[in-house]
Parts: C-alpha cells; sequence; structure tokens
C-alpha cells in the first residue's frame, strides 16, 4: 500500500508515461524534484523517510483515497479510560459518508504524506503548554473532528454520545446509529419546486434518476454538508445549492436559449421520462432495463435501432422467437433469421418472396400467433 | 489693598494648574514599564467554540467556588439571557445568534481583558490593582477598601462586587489564574477546554497565531484582532467569524482608557508636591500681601 500511494504521489507530480514512473520511483532522488519539500533531513531512508509533516504540502495528488469498503470498520479510542470507558468510532460508517464531501478521506485524514496514514498525535501534541501553537493541541484536534459535524447535527455537545462515564453502560451503537441516521428530509421519490419563472414548477424524478438512469447518490451529492442530510434541531433548513449547478452536468441549459429551460421548468407538473417522445416506444423486455444498459456515459444519444447493434449473439437456434409473439411452424423451424429477415434488418418488415410466391407477411403467418 | 480677591484666585489658578500640566507625562511613563514583551495572553478563537461552558466549571474549582456537578454545565438555557461575569463566575460563556436560522450559533467566553493599560488599576485610589509582568491585572484583597471606582473605570464592565456581604465584601473578576501562571502553569479555563478555543502563550506569538489564522481563513474569520490594539491593548485577545460589536464585546478605539484623567488625577496628588507647594506659594503670597499691606499703612 506504502509503494502504492509513493508511486501514486509521484505519478502525478511528473506526470510522465507508465512504464517511466515506475523507474522514477527506483530512483525518484534523480527526478527533478526538490529534496527537502518532502524530507526534512539529509539522507532520508526508507525505514526512516523523515517526511514533512504539513500543512505546507498541499498538492491535491496527495490526498487520501482508499475505497471505503477496504477501511478499518470500527476504531476503539481508549486513551482516556481513566476517566470514561472507550468510545466506539465507527469509522468505515464515516468514511462512506465522506464521499459526499469534497474532502473525502482528506476531509480527517488532512496533510497525510505519501505512505502510510499517521495517527493525529503525530502532528498533534497532547500538552496544553506546547512548542508549536499553531499547531493545534490533540485535545482540540480530536473535539474538532468530532464535534464540527456533530455539533451541527443536535445543535449541543452531546459530550455523553461520545464520553460515557466510567462504569456505565455505553449506549448500544445500533441505537445510536439509528438516531443519528435519522435525515434532516426523507429521501423523496419525486420533488416539485416551485420557482419564480413563467413556467413555475420544475418537477425531479429522484428516483427515476437513481433507479432507471443509473446514476449513484455521489455523482449528484458530492459537495455536501454533513447538516444537509444530519439535522435534528426543530428549526433545521436544508440549505438548497444553487439550483442550476446540478441539472446541468447532464442537461443542457441555456438561458438564451427557451426551449432548454422548458425541458425542466413547465405550468404544471411533469412526468418522468418517457420513451415514447423519442420515437422507439420500449417493449416489456427494454422498459425493464436501466437506460445505462443500452446507453452509455451521461449522454443519452440516439442508438442504432438493428437488434443485432446490442444483440451481436442473435441467431438461429439461440433466438427464442416466440418473444415477438410468433411460433414457427414446423415448416419454418429450421430457417436462418435472413431468409424472411433480409439482410438482418429485423426492424423492417419480414419478406416471404424469397421461397413463396404471392404470400406477404402479416396477411399469412408461418407459424401462429400468441399474442 | 492693591490685589482684590478676584486677582488672588487668577494668580493662584494660574500657578495651580501648571504644577498639574506638567506633571502627566512623567506618571504615564512610570505605568507603562510594567509591560514585558514576554507577558503572556489568550487568544480566544470563537468560531471554535462550542459553548459547552467546562470553562465556567473548571473557572469555579480553581477559585474555591462552589462549582457543582460538571454534567451541570450542558444546560444551554442559561444563554437566554446575555450573562456578565459575577462575584460567583467569573467568566461566563454567552451565545449569539448568528443570522440565518440554520447557521450555528456562536458561542463567546466573557472575562477579564487584563489590559495593558488597565483603568481599573489607574483609579484605583489605593493602589490594590496591578498589571503584573506576566500580563496578569491582579488586586489585593488587603489593600482594597472596596470603593468600586474600578468597576466604574473598567471599558468592559468586568469586575464585580460582594454586595450580599455585609463583612469584608470582596472585589472578584477573572485573575487569570495567577497562582498557576506565576508558577509557570496554564488558567484552568485553558486547561479544560476541549476545542481548544483557548490558546495560551506569549501575547506577541499570539498575535502572529491569530494573523495567521485570519490569512489562511479568510473566509471564516473578519480580518481583526479584538484586543490587539483596543484600549491601549489587552492580554486576551479575541477571533471572530462575525463582527465583535454583534458579539457584546464593546467598539473601542486604541486610546488607553485612564488616559487624560489619570494624567490629571496622579498629577494632582504625586508624592504630595503639587498641593504642598500650591499651599506654599499661596502661603507665600499671603505673607507678601499682608507685608505690603503693612507697609503701606
Amino acid at each position: 500500500m506504502r509503494t502504492t500511494y509513493a508511486f501514486l504521489f509521484l505519478l502525478c507530480i511528473v506526470g510522465q508515461p507508465l512504464q517511466a514512473q515506475k523507474e522514477i520511483y527506483k530512483n525518484h532522488a534523480k527526478a527533478p524534484l526538490d529534496c527537502n519539500e518532502c524530507h526534512t533531513c539529509q539522507n532520508p531512508s526508507y525505514k526512516s523517510p523523515c517526511l514533512t509533516l504539513f500543512p505546507e504540502f498541499k498538492r491535491e495528488s496527495l490526498t487520501l483515497r482508499r475505497p471505503a469498503d477496504e477501511v478499518e470498520a470500527l476504531v476503539k479510542i481508549d486513551t482516556l479510560m481513566q476517566y470514561y470507558e472507550a468510545s466506539i468510532f465507527k469509522h468505515k460508517l464515516h468514511a462512506e459518508m465522506s464521499a459526499f464531501s469534497t474532502g473525502g478521506c482528506a476531509s480527517c485524514h488532512h496533510n497525510n504524506p505519501p505512505g502510510d496514514i499517521l495517527p493525529c498525535i503525530d502532528c498533534h501534541e497532547p500538552a496544553a503548554e506546547r512548542e508549536n501553537l499553531a499547531v493545534i493541541g490533540l485535545k482540540g484536534a480530536y473535539h474538532g473532528q468530532c464535534l464540527g459535524c456533530h455539533k451541527q447535527w443536535s445543535h449541543k455537545t452531546d459530550c455523553e454520545k461520545c464520553h460515557v462515564e466510567k462504569g456505565k453502560e455505553p449506549l448500544p451503537p445500533t441505537s445510536l446509529i439509528l438516531e443519528m441516521s435519522q435525515l434532516t428530509e426523507p429521501i423523496l421519490p419525486k420533488v416539485i419546486y416551485e420557482t419564480e419563472e413563467d413556467n413555475p414548477i420544475v418537477t425531479f424524478h429522484h428516483d427515476a434518476h437513481h433507479n432507471q438512469y443509473g446514476l449513484e447518490c455521489i455523482d449528484c451529492h458530492k459537495n455536501e454538508t454533513c447538516d444537509r442530510c444530519h439535522d435534528k434541531s426543530e428549526n433545521k433548513v436544508a440549505i438548497e445549492k444553487e439550483p442550476h449547478e446540478n441539472c446541468q452536468s447532464c442537461h443542457d441549459c441555456d438561458s438564451e436559449d427557451d426551449k432548454t429551460c422548458l425541458k425542466c421548468h413547465d405550468t404544471k407538473e411533469k412526468p418522468p421520462f418517457n420513451h415514447k417522445i423519442t420515437g422507439w416506444v420500449l417493449n416489456r423486455y427494454h422498459e425493464k432495463l436501466e437506460c445505462l444498459a443500452c446507453h452509455s456515459g451521461t449522454r443519452f444519444t440516439k442508438l442504432n435501432k438493428t437488434c443485432t447493434a446490442c444483440h451481436k449473439n442473435w441467431k438461429q437456434g439461440s433466438f427464442d422467437h416466440k418473444v415477438t409473439g410468433v411460433v414457427f411452424d414446423e415448416n419454418h423451424e429450421e430457417n436462418d433469421c435472413a431468409d424472411c429477415h433480409l439482410q438482418r434488418k429485423f426492424d423492417q418488415k419480414p419478406a416471404c418472396s424469397e421461397c413463396h410466391d404471392e404470400i406477404t407477411w402479416p396477411e399469412r403467418v408461418p407459424g401462429e400467433l400468441v399474442k | 489693598m492693591n490685589q482684590s480677591r478676584r486677582n488672588f484666585f487668577k494668580t493662584a489658578g494660574v500657578i495651580g494648574a501648571s504644577i498639574a500640566g506638567a506633571k502627566p507625562t512623567m506618571a504615564a511613563a512610570e505605568s507603562k514599564n510594567i509591560l514585558s514583551d514576554d507577558r503572556m495572553g489568550v487568544l480566544v478563537d470563537t468560531t471554535r467554540c462550542i459553548g459547552c461552558r467546562r470553562c465556567e466549571f473548571a473557572c469555579r474549582e480553581a477559585h474555591d467556588i462552589d462549582a457543582g456537578q460538571m454534567l451541570d454545565y450542558d444546560d444551554r438555557s442559561v444563554f437566554d439571557t446575555l450573562r456578565r461575569p459575577e462575584v460567583d463566575s467569573l467568566t461566563v460563556v454567552n451565545e449569539f445568534k448568528n443570522g440565518e436560522p440554520a447557521a450555528e450559533a456562536i458561542n463567546v467566553k466573557v472575562q477579564c481583558m487584563h489590559c495593558d493599560h488597565p483603568a481599573c488599576a489607574s483609579a484605583c485610589i489605593v493602589g490594590a490593582i496591578t498589571k503584573q509582568q506576566n500580563g496578569a491585572v491582579i488586586w489585593d484583597t488587603d489593600k482594597c477598601i472596596g470603593c468600586r471606582y474600578c468597576m466604574v473605570a473598567c471599558p468592559f464592565q468586568i469586575p464585580a462586587f460582594e454586595y450580599q456581604k455585609a463583612i469584608q465584601p470582596r472585589l472578584m473578576k477573572c485573575d487569570f489564574c495567577f497562582s498557576r501562571t506565576s508558577q509557570g502553569g496554564i488558567p484552568a479555563c485553558v486547561e479544560i477546554c476541549p476545542m481548544e478555543v483557548l490558546t495560551y502563550g506569549k501575547r506577541y506569538e499570539l498575535v502572529k497565531l491569530a494573523r495567521k489564522r485570519i490569512e489562511q481563513n479568510p473566509e471564516k474569520y473578519v480580518n481583526h484582532i479584538y484586543g490587539e490594539t483596543e484600549v491601549g491593548g489587552t492580554s486576551w485577545l479575541y477571533l471572530a467569524g462575525k463582527d465583535f460589536k454583534d458579539l457584546a464585546l464593546p467598539a473601542h478605539g486604541s486610546a488607553p482608557a485612564p488616559g487624560a484623567s489619570e494624567s490629571l488625577q496622579h498629577g494632582i496628588f504625586k508624592y504630595f508636591i503639587p498641593p504642598i507647594s500650591l499651599f506654599a506659594i499661596l502661603g507665600g503670597i499671603m505673607w507678601l500681601s499682608k507685608n505690603k499691606e503693612e507697609t503701606g499703612e
């Protein structure tokens, strides 16, 4: 892991092709880098790299990124056992939530140099009487990390949520999580915004964006504060962001062109997207698919309508013709697709003229209609 | 009689004023030499304060005032009213709304600012209040006669008085935990503060630290260190994200609060020389005029 991060670090700094990177990592002392920018001693070694502790170091490439399912689930903090029971920090849960913020892991693990994740105490001195006043003390750092968000949640200090008095039974973690997970507002399947425009109603089909259009929560919620979702105070006000910001990343919107505005703004509630308007009515099979099963990327552009453009392995024998509503009789069972669907153009009317004179579809059916 | 009564007062007034006017510079110069470069201070970063009021608890404990249970201090209903330091609470935390209903409220700790040029010490007619080398403004209970001039003089309305005590009522205010800080310790409130709202250190270092914080987070702080220049500078310094006036920290100029009144007040009685000389001159005038009268007759 250490190697990986160091490697990534160099990758971003030097910006050379991948093969070259590996070589530079091995001999990065020869790279055009200023040693003192990272190392504090003259002769750093692998075992004691004497890396600079920040905050001067602010390269974005150093921001920690680690998938939430790879991190430690629970962290036991038992440094104050003489006063309180140990607090159990739900690390993975917080790591998952951090994906909604701009900082990600670095919202807590700030200014971590390349390599292992450093414990807070490496930078934040525990004593109140400390040499370097510019770096906040350990106690302040810990409380700042937790309360920065937790006070937003309840608008109280809630000391006992973390510090359970010695000898007392700590709150069961599940109940605590349940309580904490109360959301500021419910996740609505549909949100109707009333604006002050001429066409005041904007309907946002929240569930369709996730279930059908294939968007993940973090695709839109990527710059959120904790209290956007968690705020249990009575006068909570979910702060709406600049309204066009999120939509515009997919929906073209030009304030000069009214047509683009009307896509979202209307005088009444809009139904969710119906594929019919594109001129391609979805059948019962296609209807169930997520948009991204056929369309790729975030731009849903026109696709090739030929069946085999997607169904590449369709040929005689591997396709159950019954789904089209026609079951072949024994005379037609063995036919190749192209015998009737000339040039395998499945969207066009099948032709009987290759074998039969004066017989046309759909006056005569090569078998039985089942629907 | 050559010298009329009117003339006599005129002469006396001019002489008296000239003596009083000559003294002020001396008085002001002498009260300054207590300001050591190494004097300590506390930086209060109100943007970090969560209003847990543990400082109030620790302060009472450190000053032998009944502090009750620590958990009692979680009661946030006290924030409904604006509080001032009292005889049994030498520091208090107040809460201020932050405009928007959703924005986090702002908590501000209040205590003696430990002025570099303390008006209380200046007003004290028995010299009980003194500014110490380490920055603390403390008082000698044995010297204090309970005149409460300090309470009137204080630009921050800090000193409190034990009115409810009939016998030996005391003046009470934050003493910068002098028994601790004079021995190299840190104030009790600073020690307990979980959020490190309070940073104890040399005052000049704290000013630098405060500047750095403003520089690094210009959107978080208003560009002003309250106490850096207010009333000539104070040992306690404040940072905030909102105008200090809205946080009940009064807008003061940079002139030391004692100012001209101190020079006059001290000058008039300095070593008792001015009054004695005044009476000597008056006596002289009287003697001269009497002589004249006698010779004239």
